[in-house]
């Protein structure tokens, strides 16, 4: 929540950073929406596939390896595009490296 | 489903990539800016919240303080007129203007009179109208509507505004260096300032208990016309009120950090009385508000500010631009406000978000912007 002024502190990160072997890569734009939204990406899809482009282009822009989230819908939002474009960019759910899901 | 129309605009929008990514990066420049005004300021959270509980408070006590504002206002020698739409509104503005036979006027920036559609009437009933807001000048120029409700013009690049004075105010042909257009503008627009009799000016906070009112601009445009002319008439919805002129200090440091990124307007212009020998004509307007207010869940949104932080920060309206929203007020806000004056019209805004929640975290006000969508 980059708009709040209160000191930041996202439990995700929290948790990643107890995890061997992981850098967190820093994006442009640290919180921007992946444009999925529900029902939003069918009524609004031009709009919807665009900000998604964008947020996975900042993510290779920044050369990140994987996008983790807590939100299922989001990766997988993000990953329909991935799959198209052939990437190398991998989604992976919070959970799976918590679990130990990257080897 | 009428959820088409918007989405349609914004997919012709979206044809041309490198402008939606220029609209986009020209405004998430604005959020940054506002980002660093507002990280700034160390009780920036507690002034949110004042905000707020100021806002709500008035809106529960509105009956109250319209009512000492109208008192204090008649005290201040300021003339009040009560419009319950915005047909009122106009014919009030127009009847002022026949009464004092007064044909031309020039208006500084108010997004109530171009929800009214004022120009349009006035134009009919033979009044000319001079917008002297420069980005509001330069989409009258182009008999378009403004995009975005503090940066009207915000969808053009400067090449075609270049482009346009050429054709209005006589610029050379493809020169577009902003120094020259802005002095083109200025010096076309000081006529305009020294002819007009009357002039029309938004409020951005009325304070019940002086009667006064403040307008914050950049560009000292609603002064010059307002101290020039011998009638100034102000419009404004009976939501801008606060209660106090102490309460003042928390909006102003609010409204601009939110908006620009600046710390405070480069004019806060504070009106009370009329100076000798001239009028000073407040109106206040409904038009839907009562309405809105009466409907709990969305009685929020009546606290807007108008600062325009939700659209900056929202990436459909990033993306999208504002016409594709075909609503005087468009962005996350103008996705609350529009379908309250219009159910039919605008019943495909609503669609037009995320539901991310950027606007409701930016918004200087608390308004939970999100939810209401
Ligand atoms: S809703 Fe809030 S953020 Fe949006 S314009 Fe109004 S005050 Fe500003």
């Amino acid at each position: 929540m980059s708009e709040l002024t209160a000191p930041a502190f996202s439990k995700p990160v929290h948790l990643l950073n107890m995890v061997d072997d992981i850098e967190i890569i820093h994006l442009e734009r640290v919180d921007e929406c992946c444009g999925f939204g529900g029902t939003f990406c069918v009524a609004e899809e031009a709009v919807s596939v665009k900000i998604r482009k964008d947020r996975v282009a900042d993510h290779i822009l920044h050369g990140a390896e994987y996008i983790t989230d807590v939100d299922m819908s989001c990766l997988m939002h993000m990953e329909g595009l991935l799959h198209r474009d052939k990437s190398t960019l991998k989604v992976i759910h919070i959970a799976e490296i918590l679990n130990g899901g990257i080897q | 489903m009428k959820v088409i129309h918007r989405a349609e605009r914004a997919k012709v929008f979206n044809e041309d990539e490198k402008r939606v990514d220029w609209h986009d990066e020209t405004l998430w420049f604005v959020r940054h800016k506002r980002d660093i005004a507002t990280h700034g300021i160390l009780e920036w959270g507690q002034l949110r919240e004042a905000g707020s509980q100021i806002k709500n408070h008035t809106l529960s006590n509105l009956n109250q303080y319209l009512q000492d504002f109208e008192k204090n206002a008649i005290a201040n020698v300021a003339v009040i007129h009560w419009a319950a739409d915005a047909k009122e509104h106009n014919d009030i503005v127009l009847e002022l203007l026949k009464k004092n036979q007064i044909t031309d006027m020039v208006k500084s920036k108010s997004m109530l009179k171009e929800k009214c559609h004022l120009n349009p009437f006035l134009e009919k009933n033979g009044i000319g109208v001079i917008d002297s807001d420069l980005g509001e000048r330069i989409v009258q120029l182009a008999g378009e509507s403004p995009s975005h409700i503090v940066l009207p013009c915000i969808h053009k690049k400067k090449e075609e505004i270049g482009e346009l004075f050429h054709i209005h105010l006589g610029t050379p042909k493809g020169n577009a260096d902003p120094q020259l257009l802005t002095e083109a503008a200025r010096q076309s627009l000081r006529d305009t300032f020294l002819t007009r009799r009357a002039a029309l000016t938004g409020v951005n906070f009325a304070v019940a208990e002086t009667g006064e009112f403040v307008v914050c601009t950049n560009e000292g445009n609603a002064d010059m016309g307002a101290h020039l002319a011998d009638i100034h008439i102000a419009s404004m919805g009976i939501e801008k009120l606060i209660p106090k002129r102490k309460h003042l200090g928390i909006f102003l440091r609010l409204l601009t950090r939110s908006a620009t990124g600046q710390p405070i307007t480069t004019y806060s212009s504070h009106f009370a009385k009329p100076a000798t020998g001239k009028e000073l004509h407040i109106i206040l307007v409904d038009n839907g508000r009562t309405r809105q207010l009466s409907r709990p869940d969305f009685r929020n949104s009546l606290k807007c500010i108008r600062c325009s932080a939700c659209f900056n920060t929202c990436p459909v309206y990033l993306r999208s631009g504002g016409h594709s929203y075909e609503s005087v007020i468009s962005g996350p806000i103008g996705s609350i406000l529009s379908p309250n004056w219009d159910m039919k019209e605008h019943a495909d805004l609503p669609f037009a978000s995320s539901l991310c929640g950027s606007c409701s975290n930016v918004c200087p006000v608390k308004i939970d912007i999100h939810e209401q969508l």
